[in-house]
């Protein structure tokens, strides 16, 4: 293979050239789709020369061997390529979103039109809104890309929502740009290829390893049958390999073969798009655009999993239209823009010719960023670059977002996350919380029911209730009436009261925290910046409870603590001494002295 | 085409000769592996030896009187404990150890220890067994297990018991001036909670004050200096030399080297731990310090399994053998509980020493030089 030119160089020369004439580039696919079969063809060819050559001889043991052997790999070869079906035609139709008409989105179906025009390509047919940081095209071409066909762009929310416009058009070009070259057109043949390799490889990998299995087990059902019998174990025997393993690694020779020549191709496409989009874009904003946008996936996969989702176990998702649209609040937030900032600007790895994979269908993003910049260097500042400076956000583009929002949810989520109830983002964390403790301190309420016979009280009662039984020395009739661990259920005597006290120790935290959450002394808060929940509890809290809830599971029992500390109407750190903080909705009482925890003067 | 057929034949015996003898040495070397990996087995009886089913996991030797104290006090009869335990007198050693089968008893169950301790609140052995008792109710609510197999539970009860016994140990040792062992109780305080060692050598000061050559107290402080828990091989080996160096004849703290040898094969079994220069030596030393103590001497069962077990090791087997018939049928010690199946550990080192003296021809074991 041609050694790889590096660095910029190579993105120069690459960028010059553009990418190998769309003819050519099909010839390729085509030919390495046939040569797939012509492999297999080949290699029952040369299985029949043997037996030929065998038929030609007297006729000896080693002759049926051979002709028994041949079978057996001509069996396989047919088996794979031909008679098993090919994977199931994958939906042509692209990832789930939400699809946008002319219509309904006027301005953003006239600019993306614009940009056909000026890229001088034919518009997609659909546009199709989809969750993440993503942008794509598909084109359903015939007869091996001959007939062009239906064309569609994919473009993620999390773009439209963090790009600025003129970002957006760089993408946006990119894309196209893809259409102009009749990259999506291959797109297809090149599916096709990869699909057929792919399966043929999987399929002989699954059949060596069944085999393999299959004579393991046997061995050791042998081993168990003779060890039944009463004679010593079978001896070991080296595993033999049935002809699927080699026809696998030829075949996989194959793929890794076509692998290296098709993605190779497609990097060079990658460039070649890069360059339209430079053309309507200009080549800085262009470079922006791809440094920003792994930046916006990984705030997408943060915003995901720590906002959207983080009242799930809870049953419970952010507003309507607020499950990809928060991800704006978060963009909005000075401290994040800042992080965003800063990974866009950080110096992309460097990555060095070793480390680079052969494989990889795009060239690494850097060699990109160089080409674009050597691009801008060598020409002339153009009208287009005055305009970048105009940092209109991409989602202007958009006719009633909070609409589309909420539509593209009901689209891509699941039965299962549309079904959940829907709370406004301040609650989420406090009510998310809450049914965390609710669902964790069930075993307690559930053992105080049965001791006593009647249901737990609800809300701060039940402590109170609960607090009640211990000052009566109950603590371990509930915690007999508790789930064990399996080192508690193992253990006697004082160990397992030890054990008992433990676990009725942290379930009693949990209703603790469950009562402070309830009357207002603890609050659970979003937090655009920083971790996505922040606690905000009395300063004394936190020291205090740990004190207050010994005491309480100590024997004898001391609840007094704990009660004033949740309950008590003046609360207030456990030696009195302290205002009550701000955070209680109360006034803290008057005749309260100054203590060590003095109320913080605004400065 | 008769020469392609000659040519495969050919291949064909010519494999043949290769494989067959390669194959046939293969399977010859797999029975013998086999064979090495069956186990061996001997008739207990016929050396007079406890069969394995019969083996006491519970105890390092038998003692009766023990026995009888744990039961009564457990039925709630602790004057008897409280006797027991007086009687020991300054031996602070006996106290510690006969300290240890009260506490196994009250980390059981504390009813008599609440009712000794309700009737004479100002007794300071009372408040020395329920304060050690707490220690022992840490560990075994803890488990044996290393921190990675330890629940957050487990953890949570045993920093919860160990707080707890500190402050009792301290009480218990301001009842009582002179005796170390309110002190060495806190050594496995010091394990728990990971003391400095600054800390702890204040601590060791306090007990070696009271008693310089303490063989519990040295067993427990080993522990505090091995890899395992805060110290190093380095630091275990110093501590063992130091002590059992300073040791006064009559003592057994020499046993103290082996203790640390094992400790060390035990951390490092891929080491040829027992091939290192001074096992012999410390072998014979410990062998003396055993000839010299009176039988029955309370802390010999634990030094013979130790001694059988590095004499198996070490192949001296005639030697081992002593050891053995010695110990008897209780095998709840070191080594062998710090094996998953003490019994199988215990059988394993005894049954293969039997057999390899029964080869050797039954020898008397050497005669040691002084």
């Amino acid at each position: 293979m041609r050694p790889r030119p590096v660095g910029r160089a190579a993105a120069e020369q690459a960028a010059e050239r553009g990418a190998p004439g769309a003819s050519l580039r099909a010839a390729l696919a085509l030919g390495l789709l046939l040569g797939f079969y012509l492999l297999a063809l080949l290699l029952l060819v040369a299985v029949a020369a043997l037996d030929v050559v065998l038929a030609r001889g007297t006729f000896t043991v080693v002759t049926v061997q051979g002709y028994l052997g041949s079978l057996a790999v001509a069996w396989c070869v047919l088996r794979v390529v031909v008679l098993s079906r090919g994977p199931k035609k994958e939906e042509r139709t692209g990832p789930p979103g939400l699809s946008l008409t002319p219509r309904e989105q006027p301005e953003l179906w006239r600019h993306v039109r614009e940009l056909a025009e000026r890229v001088r390509t034919r518009p997609p047919g659909e546009i199709r809104i989809v969750p993440g940081a993503v942008a794509m095209v598909q084109e359903d071409a015939r007869l091996l890309g001959l007939v062009p066909g239906e064309r569609r762009l994919f473009l993620g929310v999390a773009l439209l929502l963090g790009l600025p416009e003129a970002e957006l058009d760089a993408v946006l070009g990119h894309e196209l740009g893809h259409y102009a070259h009749h990259d999506t057109r291959l797109g297809n043949l090149v599916a096709a290829l990869r699909g057929r390799l792919e399966h043929t490889v999987t399929t002989l990998r699954e059949r060596a390893a069944r085999e393999e299995a299959e004579e393991k087990a046997e061995f050791a059902a042998k081993a168990a049958r003779r060890r039944a019998e009463g004679k010593p174990p079978p001896l070991k025997r080296a595993r033999t390999r049935g002809p699927d393993h080699y026809l696998a690694l030829v075949f996989t020779a194959y793929a890794k073969l076509c692998l290296r020549l098709t993605e190779a191709v497609s990097r060079r496409q990658e460039y070649a798009a890069d360059l339209v989009a430079a053309r309507i874009a200009g080549p800085g904003t262009t470079a922006d655009a791809l440094r920003r946008i792994p930046a916006l996936e990984a705030a997408d996969d943060l915003y995901l999993n720590s906002y959207a989702l983080m009242g799930w176990d809870a049953g419970l998702l952010p507003p309507e239209g607020q499950f990809y649209g928060g991800f704006a609040l978060l963009l909005a937030d000075g401290t994040r823009r800042a992080q965003l900032e800063a990974l866009a600007r950080e110096p992309l790895p460097e990555e060095t010719s070793e480390a680079r994979s052969p494989y990889a269908s795009h060239p690494p993003t850097a060699d990109r960023v160089e080409a674009l910049t050597a691009l801008a260097a060598s020409s002339a500042p153009s009208g287009d670059d005055t305009l970048v400076l105009v940092r209109r956000p991409a989602a202007t583009l958009l006719q009633a977002p909070e609409r589309l929002l909420a539509d593209l949810e009901q689209a891509t989520l699941s039965q299962e996350a549309l079904a959940k109830r829907r709370v406004p983002w301040a609650e989420l964390p406090w009510q998310a919380r809450r049914e965390t403790f609710a669902r964790e301190t069930e075993p307690l309420l559930a053992a105080v029911a049965r001791l006593t016979g009647t249901p737990a009280p609800s809300g701060a009662a039940a402590l109170h209730h609960l607090l009640d039984l211990l000052d009566h020395g109950l603590l371990h009739d509930l915690a007999a009436r508790l789930p064990q661990s399996e080192q508690a259920a193992r253990s006697s005597g004082r160990a397992a009261r030890e054990f008992a006290r433990t676990a009725f120790r942290s379930a009693l935290r949990q209703l603790a925290l469950r009562t402070a959450l309830e009357t207002g002394l603890c609050r659970w808060e979003l937090c655009w910046a920083g971790p996505p929940v922040r606690q905000t509890a009395p300063p004394w809290f936190g020291e205090d409870l740990p004190r207050a809830l010994d005491l309480a599971v100590a024997e004898p029992a001391v609840t007094a603590p704990l009660r004033t500390l949740l309950l008590g109407s003046a609360r207030g750190p456990l030696d009195g001494t302290g205002p009550a903080p701000l955070t209680i909705p109360q006034p803290p009482p008057a005749s309260s002295p100054g203590g060590p925890y003095p109320r913080k003067d605004p400065v | 085409m008769n020469v392609l057929i000659d040519i495969a034949g050919a291949g064909a015996l010519v494999y043949a000769a290769v494989t067959i003898p390669r194959n046939a040495r293969k399977a010859r070397a797999l029975r013998a592996e086999a064979k090495a990996k069956a186990p061996v087995n001997i008739d207990p009886a016929a050396y007079g030896l406890v069969p394995a089913a019969q083996l006491d996991k519970r105890t390092a030797g038998p003692d009766p009187e023990a026995d009888a104290v744990t039961a009564a006090a457990l039925a709630g009869d602790w004057r008897r404990a409280a006797d027991y335990l007086a009687q020991a007198g300054r031996d602070w050693d006996l106290r510690w150890y006969r300290l240890g089968i009260l506490v196994h008893a009250a980390a059981e169950d504390d009813t008599w220890v609440k009712a000794w301790r309700a009737e004479y609140p100002d007794d300071p052995s009372a408040a020395l067994v329920h304060a050690d008792a707490l220690v022992s109710l840490a560990g075994k609510v803890r488990g044996a297990k290393m921190a990675k197999h330890t629940t957050s539970e487990q953890f949570e009860g045993f920093h919860r018991l160990l707080a707890e016994a500190l402050p009792a140990c301290r009480e218990a040792a301001r009842m009582a001036p002179e005796d170390p062992c309110p002190w060495i109780a806190q050594i496995t305080i010091a394990l728990g909670l990971g003391w400095s060692h600054d800390d702890f050598r204040a601590l060791w000061a306090e007990i070696t004050a009271r008693d310089p050559h303490h063989f519990g107290a040295h067993t427990s402080a080993l522990q505090y200096w091995c890899a395992k828990w805060r110290g190093s091989h380095e630091l275990m080996y110093a501590f063992a030399e130091q002590a059992a160096a300073a040791a006064p004849p009559g003592s057994l703290l020499p046993v103290l080297r082996l203790y640390a040898l094992y400790e060390h094969a035990v951390r490092e079994p891929e080491e040829p731990v027992y091939g290192r220069p001074f096992v012999d030596a410390a072998i014979d030393a410990t062998l003396d310090a055993v000839d010299r103590v009176p039988a029955g001497h309370h802390r010999l069962p634990l030094v013979r399994h130790l001694l059988a077990k590095m004499l198996f090791q070490k192949k001296r087997y005639a030697e081992a053998v002593e050891q053995f018939r010695a110990v008897g049928g209780h095998i709840g010690s070191v080594p062998w509980t710090y094996s998953a199946d003490p019994v199988k550990a215990f059988v394993y080192a005894r049954t293969n020493t039997f057999v390899a003296w029964e080869k050797a021809g039954r020898p008397a074991p050497p005669p040691r030089v002084r």
